[in-house]
């Protein structure tokens, strides 16, 4: 029995175990080399740039609405942009009465976004995530005065 | 300021937690130090009901709010305290430290300390962590749930806005407490709860095994289960799920043995507070009050007693969630999908989820040999473990467990290989704390453990 506990804690030493992963990326950190969480500290980044009044619509470019990556990266976007900004309100859809999928969203004209709209809902920034034909990722920033 | 907030968030769930653990104890027991687990578990279940109806009458958590909460908690212990007589001692003469009890607590410590140092690498960064409980931890620190209109915002329904609030409140508290969105300084809990569960869990298995260098290294296999390390760290509500569900097994166990009303008590309370963390608490509780139910069977007093006083507990606790919940605007996918023509799409799903089931168990890199070690001790001591009421109750738990959440995938609206893919680890991570008992029962009837 000792000798299976033994083995079994050997195990979780292993070089691609878990403890060994945890240890690697404190390293990194430590060391400010690139880690797995990189690519939500910059995504916070361009949120905490944004102006510090009203609240915020985003919307995407360049998504594909029926690609299942596409719309993963979007929702990150979203709930990511939702929970850094908070209190103030992320905007992704003209209306909050019902439910809609990342798709519907996604599949938005960019015509929606009226000034009435933006008055009403008080917007003061309309950051647009955008994709280009190579796949790579740009942000596009209008603040509303 | 972070590390004064952090001391003093910690001092207030134990101070919260104070009158279950005068409850637990009898003259006979000392309290000490071992008995910090207890209280701290207490505290945070207790917690999240207290500012839960807090924010359903429209308060907010302030360190006032904090205040008037915890002066009663003080108050209803230094009246259970006297009452009882009871005594302190920190450190339990009978239980000194020995050798092998120091190597395991440094090895907690050594642990705990990477599980912190890891956790302050980054803020909330998994989807769930920052989108279902974290944003909810934010809402509820700035507005109470009687003004806010986050919950009735339809956009926010893969928030999950109807999710239990034990985990979110114990971040909106501390949040409340800190006077800011310290992410940093609440994940330091996640690593402190691992510990608490840990030196917990010692304590308790001493009571079921001899000390020895199995049980030295037993307990350290069990410290390093790979799955319990990532999720102390995230932030999701695994581990808070996991330590109400560990409790409340203990505290059947002791009142299987001791008979006493005050442990049935406790462990209905810490199943209110699994209720209350996370909606598989509810086929967690399904199983604890089966379990209770077969026990009370063969004794009539119990019956009439102790087993409604288990079902009923949670339930008084949980009726102004289950109001609010009512009055959302939210379907439950999945009985909604439970049609008689969809009957046999589920069963075609049954052979993919049995696969990938018995494929996780077996994944060593993520579980270590946690079940197949589980499963060869069963096998090489079943006739006498077999005998063993505790064992027999245990393993209905753990295999009901499973079936419940094969059950939940069979009738999942989602693609179940993507479905399993995003939540069967977190899932097997709930059965464990059965699985650790049952190890540490087996290798007590076993002659190789007990040497």
């Amino acid at each position: 029995m000792a000798v299976a506990l033994c083995c079994s804690i050997v195990v979780l030493c292993l070089p691609e175990s878990y403890l060994h992963r945890m240890i690697y990326n404190i390293k990194q950190t430590y060391a400010n080399e690139p880690t797995m969480f990189n690519s939500i500290e910059k995504i916070d980044q361009i949120f905490n740039s944004l102006p510090k009044n009203g609240n915020v619509f985003l919307r995407f470019s360049g998504f594909n609405p029926q690609n299942d990556h596409d719309r993963h990266v979007a929702s990150r976007y979203y709930y990511r942009a939702t929970y850094t900004l908070y209190p103030r309100d992320v905007v992704i859809y003209p209306s909050n009465d019902k439910r809609v999928e990342m798709s519907d969203i996604l599949s938005l004209p960019s015509s929606v976004l009226t000034d009435e709209l933006i008055d009403s809902l008080k917007i003061k920034v309309i950051l647009t995530v955008g994709k280009d034909a190579e796949g790579l990722i740009y942000y596009d920033l209008k603040e509303i005065y | 300021m972070s590390i004064l907030s952090v001391l003093i968030y910690l001092l207030f769930l134990i101070v919260l937690g104070l009158p279950v653990l005068c409850m637990s104890t009898t003259v006979k027991m000392r309290l000490g130090l071992k008995d910090l687990p207890l209280a701290f578990f207490s505290g945070m279940g207790i917690q999240g009901f207290l500012f839960f109806y807090a924010s359903y009458l429209g308060f907010i958590p302030t360190p006032k709010v904090m205040m008037i909460f915890a002066v009663p908690a003080i108050a209803v212990s230094i009246f259970i305290w006297r009452r009882k007589c009871l005594d302190l001692c920190l450190i339990d003469p009978d239980s000194r430290l020995r050798s092998s009890a120091l190597w395991i607590f440094i090895g907690f410590l050594l642990i705990t300390f990477l599980l912190i140092l890891y956790s302050q690498v980054s803020l909330f960064y998994r989807w769930d962590a920052y989108a279902v409980w974290g944003i909810k931890g934010k809402v509820l620190a700035t507005e109470s749930l009687r003004e806010t209109t986050f919950f009735s915002n339809l956009l926010h329904h893969y928030n999950h806005v109807d999710y239990p609030f034990l985990h979110p409140l114990m971040i909106s508290v501390f949040y409340g407490l800190s006077g800011e969105f310290n992410e940093l300084g609440i994940k330091l809990f996640f690593p402190l709860s691992y510990l608490m569960l840990m030196v917990f869990l010692y304590h308790e298995f001493r009571r079921l095994l001899k000390p020895s260098l199995v049980f030295t290294l037993c307990i350290l296999f069990i410290a390093l289960t790979p799955e319990l390390l990532i999720w102390s760290t995230t932030g999701h509500a695994e581990l808070s799920l996991v330590c109400h569900y560990t409790l409340s097994i203990a505290f059947i166990l002791r009142w299987m043995k001791s008979g006493e009303i005050r442990d049935i008590i406790i462990a209905s309370l810490f199943a209110a507070f699994l209720l209350f963390t996370k909606n598989e608490g509810m086929v967690i509780f399904a199983i604890l009050v089966l379990v209770v139910l077969v026990q009370c069977l063969k004794n009539k007093a119990q019956l009439k007693k102790d087993f409604p006083l288990f079902v009923l507990l949670p339930i008084v606790l949980l009726v102004p969630y289950m109001m609010w919940s009512y009055n959302l605007d939210v379907e439950n996918v999945y009985t909604s999908q439970l049609t008689g023509a969809a009957a046999e799409g589920y069963l075609a799903r049954l052979p993919i989820i049995i696969k990938t089931m018995a494929v996780e168990l077996l994944n060593i890199r993520r579980w270590s040999l946690l079940f197949p070690l589980l499963l060869c001790l069963l096998i090489m001591n079943r006739t006498q473990l077999l005998k063993d009421k505790r064992l027999q109750m245990l393993l209905m738990m753990l295999g009901l467990h499973l079936l419940g959440y094969a059950t939940v995938y069979m009738i999942s609206p989602n693609d179940v290989v993507w479905h399993m893919q995003t939540s069967l680890q977190r899932l097997i991570l709930h059965v464990t704390p059965a699985a650790f008992f049952i190890l540490i029962i087996c290798l007590n009837e076993d002659k190789l453990g007990s040497k």
